[in-house]
């Protein structure tokens, strides 16, 4: 992996963002109230709600753990399809590097961009009281299956989108059910007992989940196999399923002559 | 190495089957596949630091061979190499020395990056040291003003994009360089310095050159060679001048005498005596007369000049016909035709 090549994608990434001045502004903004708003919403749902969030110690640590997932982990789904769209995939294979550098050069700035996102989320709710408990292993396991399995996912989408060029299911599909049922805006365990069966197939209900255990509750990794396990099989199949339609979606363009269509 | 490029029986097919006769076909329904053929046993070789001309009428299979060579397209049979690397198993290794100018050359640029920026970009990119002092010096090259340095590249004008992207395709240094359609929206100006850049081969005597282009005036001020591709078949590959002896005497022995409309009822006076001058064939196009005498003479062409003028046609010109490299190709691609 050339680090200087992945500066190079970062840095047009980076300028091509700073470029944009109102939607600069207007991102800037819309992070701050977001997180003013989840403060705010996850402070009154705490003083009132009560009941719901026993578990997770508070509605607004619950809700910040729901963004980190939406900004860093979900982020991983949409990456690889938004960055290596067919306008740039030409120019991107002329490039002379291997396919996973041009693929992780492409994706890294929005990653940044996530987690700044989350960190100020995560600052906001601090100081709206949040409280977090974190255990830094299980954290960062967490993310890097989530991030994994969610990347898998992007891969397979990105590379439907290379032949298709349009229609993208998995993204369609994982978004639709994902942000529904697998519990980032509230517990899955509120829903009614057949979509929790629903919910236990996604594999965001059991990151969302570990996550919330290792930021909210400092579980250690032992005390965690319940979703390590399904997610480290998950992340095994889903990046090995997502590298392989990839690769092949780009054979088939070349073969095709479509590489520069869209 | 004596060859840049060496192309082995390359053939390359597309599916153009109609989705919904795809569909049909999945549920047992018979219908016949509709393949195109883009190119059809292409063999060729480039000579190292050789300007190669690549010509032929569209869809003839001059992209197809182009995105073969770059590896954006993997043919269906065939070997094709560039600087000894296996296009399709070495593609890697032949990234790193080609540079492309694509036919359609504003992908991959981003239109909110500056020029220098964009260039920037594929600086690092390519892992090259310096990569700031490389980006100027390309910059410079192709003439590009230092004042749009810093415009985003969607204010450039369509000469200044075409500057830009061919910075981009000289910017790693390449020892081989795909140009399709180079001229394509540059001004004359510059086209005459950049045609002199081609001769000079970017001050690399060493790099090839493979120039695909429909401007034919171009391909005879800078081609050392040049392969005629028709229906995905390569129909000669010759020099200027060798094309040049493939045209017939109708064409390259003629005169043309051009004289002035006002006197044109005095042809009726001198056509019949053409018959007198050994004339072998003439043909008259508007104010312009083209005749082809007995073995090419200058004298009898003189004499016919001077009959001309003795029967009150005013002349304006009178000059042996150029060869011309359009007509050149036109005629050998017809001939083709006529054979198939």
């Amino acid at each position: 992996m050339q680090i200087k090549r992945l500066l190079g994608f970062l840095y047009i990434d980076f300028k091509e963002w700073l470029a944009y001045k109102y939607e600069l502004f207007f991102w800037f903004l819309n992070t701050i109230i977001g997180a003013f708003t989840y403060a705010f919403l996850g402070t009154y749902v705490t003083l009132y709600k009560k009941e719901l969030i026993v578990k997770y110690g508070s509605f607004l640590s619950f809700l910040i753990v729901g963004m980190a997932y939406n900004y860093i982990i979900y982020a991983s789904l949409m990456a690889p399809r938004m960055a290596i769209n067919p306008w740039n995939l030409m120019w991107r294979l002329l490039i002379p590097a291997r396919l996973y550098e041009i693929i992780i050069g492409s994706v890294l700035f929005r990653y940044l961009i996530g987690i700044l996102q989350f960190l100020t989320y995560f600052v906001v709710a601090i100081i709206f009281g949040a409280q977090f408990n974190i255990n830094s292993v299980s954290a960062f396991v967490a993310i890097a299956l989530g991030v994994a399995v969610m990347w898998g996912l992007g891969m397979i989408s990105a590379g439907v989108q290379v032949i298709t060029k349009r229609w993208d299911p998995v993204t369609w599909f994982f978004t639709m059910l994902g942000g529904l049922l697998s519990g980032v805006w509230f517990p899955y365990q509120l829903l009614p007992k057949p979509l929790q069966y629903v919910s236990l197939i996604l594999p965001q209900t059991y990151i969302l989940e570990m996550l919330r255990g290792a930021m909210l509750r400092a579980e250690p990794l032992t005390s965690m196999f319940d979703q390590l396990i399904p997610l480290a099989i998950s992340a095994t199949i889903t990046v090995t399923i997502g590298y392989f339609v990839y690769m092949k979606s780009i054979e088939y363009a070349k073969e095709h002559g479509t590489v520069g269509e869209y | 190495m004596q060859f840049s490029i060496e192309v082995d029986n390359l053939k390359k097919s597309y599916d153009k089957t109609r989705f919904r006769d795809k569909v049909a076909m999945l549920f047992g329904a018979k219908r016949a596949k509709n393949r195109v053929i883009a190119l059809d046993g292409v063999t060729f070789r480039v000579k190292k630091g050789e300007v190669f001309g690549f010509l032929g009428p569209n869809g003839a299979g001059k992209t197809t061979t182009v995105k073969i060579l770059t590896t954006i397209l993997v043919p269906d049979s065939g070997e094709a190499r560039v600087m000894g690397y296996d296009v399709v198993k070495e593609s890697l290794e032949v990234r790193k020395i080609i540079g492309v100018l694509p036919e359609d050359s504003q992908r991959g640029f981003g239109w909110r990056l500056t020029a220098f920026e964009n260039l920037l970009f594929y600086a690092y990119a390519y892992l090259l040291p310096n990569p700031r002092e490389r980006v100027k010096e390309v910059l410079k090259l192709v003439e590009l003003e230092e004042e749009h340095w810093d415009k985003w590249y969607q204010r450039l004008s369509q000469g200044m994009k075409q500057k830009l992207a061919l910075a981009r395709a000289l910017l790693p240094d390449p020892q081989v360089v795909f140009l399709d359609e180079p001229t394509r929206g540059l001004d004359i100006i510059f086209v005459t310095k950049f045609r002199d850049m081609i001769r000079n081969k970017f001050g690399d005597k060493d790099k090839t050159i493979f120039l695909s282009t429909h401007d034919l005036k171009f391909v005879e001020e800078t081609c050392d060679r040049v392969a005629i591709i028709n229906r995905g078949r390569i129909v000669t590959i010759k020099s200027i001048e060798e094309l040049k002896t493939l045209v017939p005497n109708t064409i390259k022995d003629s005169y043309v005498l051009e004289f002035d409309k006002r006197s044109i009822t005095k042809l009726n006076d001198f056509i019949p005596k053409l018959r007198e001058l050994d004339v072998e064939w003439y043909q008259v196009d508007d104010h312009k007369l083209e005749f082809l005498v007995k073995g090419g003479s200058l004298e009898i062409a003189n004499e016919v000049l001077r009959t001309a003028i003795s029967c009150g046609l005013l002349v304006c010109s009178f000059h042996r016909k150029e060869v011309d490299i359009e007509e050149i190709i036109m005629r050998i691609l017809k001939g083709e035709e006529d054979a198939n």
